[in-house]
């Protein structure tokens, strides 16, 4: 292995690094959102691999009224509230719940959406809400969402005895209800639907006692020029035609 | 320089490792010419001397003054230099095995004295020539037998024009059916006037070529002299011990 | 949940199969990474002097003991947060499996440094060559042809790792297969669609680092 080729490969690594590095800086200020992209019909990758949804929609709209440029970015949810902070992405407008938790770390605009959080099981079995929560039980859920926390906070911590699993996204814990290998998953109703619309054998048995939850848009703390240019955008959105055509495309009703 | 100021001279030489001093106080000279045979019972430090020579192993104390110039103080860049102009053969060949024999005797040319490639080239063939080898300078060592890699690295010591050679045991790891041609390049060397420091137990060899045979037991040189002296009438009891158990080696007319 | 989906699945392969080359260009950058950074690392824990030695040993320690996950997020939001570097989630999964790639290789490399005869460091003193001129032209060429073996082992473990970089949103093969599967729920069919795909670029490179080792193999060499 000649040196020549060792210099080649560090000369290309500095070069990818510096590009990466330098692709940070150009260009005017784009405002990105973090987006779940596994979280239909709210935020999700289409057919041909663009990010889709009512929150694309909606948010690509607000960004022609109030014009400014926004970008899209895939962001694993787990970390998307660290993600925000750090700077890594703008915003997120993708599904995601109010709760006083996350208050206390970002801001939120007023809401835009309200889902009821259920519980989903096996379209064939004959379980209860009680017994779903009983010890021994298995609940599925996604790793990092608003439900996981207040299921632990509420319930968990309450001295209730049932089993959290984390998933990486939310189909996937529907997916291990129609499997079998858990007995329920805490999920929106949208979640549900898009579930059922799959063809997913599973059925709601109703609410299991976290309120009903309602969507924002995040933004950092700091940021409070661009929460208020988001909350008129939301505003403008919500008394526009445009907004009931989003709901009727995306069949949220 | 004049004919009788000595090329290398080594002053009182000591070297320990760990508790055991493996050399006592070594003191020699070699004259341009000279053709020195170093003999003596495994562990006698005969290796060890040879490595010390070369700057291979530090020594503790004592000196090594090449033409009247201390290089045991040498760092770096001066030892690099010394070390080309004192070469050494070792007991295993020692040959880079990822390159073939030319490259081998190219290589010291082309990266150490920054001789362009297409000279490097002609001279490392001329070597190769030398010690007979010419028609394989483009095999690699694994395919050469024994005596054909010591021969190459022969050449390779050569290629580098040094002034001294020291041979610390060349033939002890060949056949005995490789030995001679391995001999018989290190005889045209000497014919050639080359100044050798050799240890070996080739001991008629030594008898025939050397112009002076020194005698190391336990760290220490008992005793020098002519191979005529050493080997039939030696005057230290040690010495006249140690050629008496190797009589088995040669042919011995009577004392 | 078998069935027909795989159509559906088959659907969203163009999508999946971008990702092959995020992914081929994560492992290739860290295995680069890796093998220029654990070259220089080897040679200073063969050659270095004790403190170098010990620290070298340190760092070894550190990059193969902790998993990668943490690496990640460490590395991801805790360093580059601190220094405020703007590097992407791809740039951060390249440094991060390259790092730990170097103190796997470096290793491989020692090994095959420490197995090559002490007389090729002597003799190639002898003819004068200082000691970086020995470790380049004679050690080195002679360790990195004995080290190919372990590099193809590289090879496969970094490529099943890059998958796990999709927790900082790299937009690699397992990323995109959850973004077909939320929306067709053909999570069956396309995670063995993916499976299929990572044995293949596995079977590919093992079967280019064969080639690479005939290719500068030295005629009769062997330890």
């Amino acid at each position: 292995m000649k040196k020549k080729s060792l210099r080649m490969i560090a000369l290309i690594i500095t070069c990818m690094l510096l590009g990466a590095a330098g692709s940070a800086w150009s260009g005017a200020k784009v405002y990105i959102n973090g987006f779940d992209a596994a979280y239909p019909p709210f935020t999700f990758i289409d057919k041909s691999g663009k990010p889709a949804g009512f929150d694309i929609d909606a948010v690509n709209w607000i960004a022609k009224q109030m014009k400014f440029n926004v970008k899209h970015q895939p962001t694993d949810w787990a970390a998307i509230v660290p993600s925000l902070k750090a700077g890594k992405i703008d915003f997120i407008a993708s599904g995601m719940s109010i709760t006083p938790e996350r208050q206390a770390q970002v801001n939120f605009t007023e809401p835009y959406w309200q889902v009821i959080q259920l519980l989903v099981v096996k379209k064939d079995a004959n379980l209860t809400v009680k017994q779903c929560l009983e010890p021994g039980r298995k609940i599925g859920l996604l790793r990092g969402s608003a439900e996981s926390k207040w299921l632990t906070d509420h319930m968990l911590k309450k001295g209730y005895k049932f089993e959290l699993r984390f998933y990486d996204t939310t189909p996937l814990a529907i997916e291990d209800v129609a499997n079998g290998r858990i007995d329920a998953a805490a999920v929106s109703n949208t979640a549900l639907k898009e579930a059922r619309d799959k063809g997913l054998p599973v059925k709601s048995i109703g609410r299991y006692g976290q309120p009903d939850v309602n969507y924002g848009y995040a933004v950092r703390k700091e940021d409070t020029g661009f929460l208020k240019t988001l909350n008129e955008g939301l505003r403008k959105l919500k008394a526009s035609p445009y907004w009931q055509e989003l709901i009727k495309k995306w069949d949220m009703k | 320089m004049t004919a009788d100021e000595p090329i290398l001279v080594v002053q009182d030489l000591r070297k320990r490792f760990a508790e055991k001093e493996i050399l006592r106080g070594i003191s020699l000279q070699l004259h341009r010419g000279d053709i020195k045979v170093l003999i003596g019972p495994s562990g006698a430090g005969k290796s060890t001397l040879l490595h010390c020579i070369n700057l291979l192993l530090p020594a503790d104390d004592g000196r090594i003054l090449l033409h009247g110039r201390d290089v045991t103080g040498f760092r770096k860049r001066r030892v690099y230099e010394y070390r080309q102009k004192v070469g050494m053969i070792f007991q295993d060949f020692n040959l880079f095995d990822h390159l073939t024999a030319l490259r081998n005797v190219m290589i010291g040319l082309v990266r150490v004295k920054k001789i362009p490639k297409n000279e490097a080239r002609r001279r490392a063939l001329r070597e190769l020539e030398r010690v007979g080898l010419a028609e394989h300078a483009d095999q690699y060592p694994a395919e050469l037998s024994g005596g054909q890699k010591q021969r190459v690295s022969i050449a390779r010591a050569l290629a580098m024009e040094p002034e001294v050679m020291l041979l610390d045991e060349p033939t002890s790891s060949l056949d005995p059916e490789l030995t001679g041609e391995v001999l018989t390049v290190i005889q045209d060397l000497a014919a050639a006037g080359m100044t050798m420091m050799m240890a070996t137990h080739q001991f008629d060899f030594a008898e025939s070529l050397a112009n002076e045979i020194i005698f190391m037991e336990d760290g220490a040189i008992v005793e020098k002299g002519t191979p005529q002296k050493m080997l039939y009438a030696a005057e230290n009891l040690r010495t006249r011990e140690f050629c008496a158990r190797i009589h088995g080696y040669w042919e011995n007319p009577e004392r | 949940m078998i069935g027909n989906g795989w159509k559906e699945a088959l659907e969203g392969l163009p999508y999946i199969l971008q990702g092959t080359w995020v992914t081929l260009a994560v492992v290739f950058g860290a295995l680069a990474l890796g093998l220029v950074l654990g070259l220089v690392l080897a040679v200073g824990h063969v050659y270095g002097k004790p403190a170098v030695r010990r620290g070298i040993g340190l760092y070894v320690w550190f990059f193969r003991g902790i998993p990668l996950l943490v690496l990640l997020f460490l590395f991801y939001f805790g360093i580059l947060g601190a220094l405020k570097l703007e590097l992407s989630p791809f740039v951060v999964a390249i440094i991060v499996l390259g790092l730990i790639s170097s103190a796997y290789q470096s290793q491989i490399i020692r090994g095959a440094i420490k197995s090559l005869p002490e007389g090729q460091m002597k003799a190639a003193r002898a003819i004068g060559m200082s000691d970086r001129q020995a470790i380049v032209f004679t050690i080195l060429p002679q360790a990195l042809r004995l080290a190919i073996p372990g590099w193809s082992n590289e090879y496969t473990v970094i490529l099943k790792d890059s998958a796990v970089t999709y927790a900082l949103g790299v937009a690699e093969l397992m990323t995109r297969a959850h973004h077909v599967a939320a929306r067709t729920y053909q999570h069956f069919w396309l995670y063995i669609l993916v499976g299929i795909i990572f044995m293949v670029l596995t079977f590919c490179g093992t079967r280019a680092m064969a080639m690479i080792e005939k290719k500068v193999a030295i005629k009769g060499y062997s330890r």
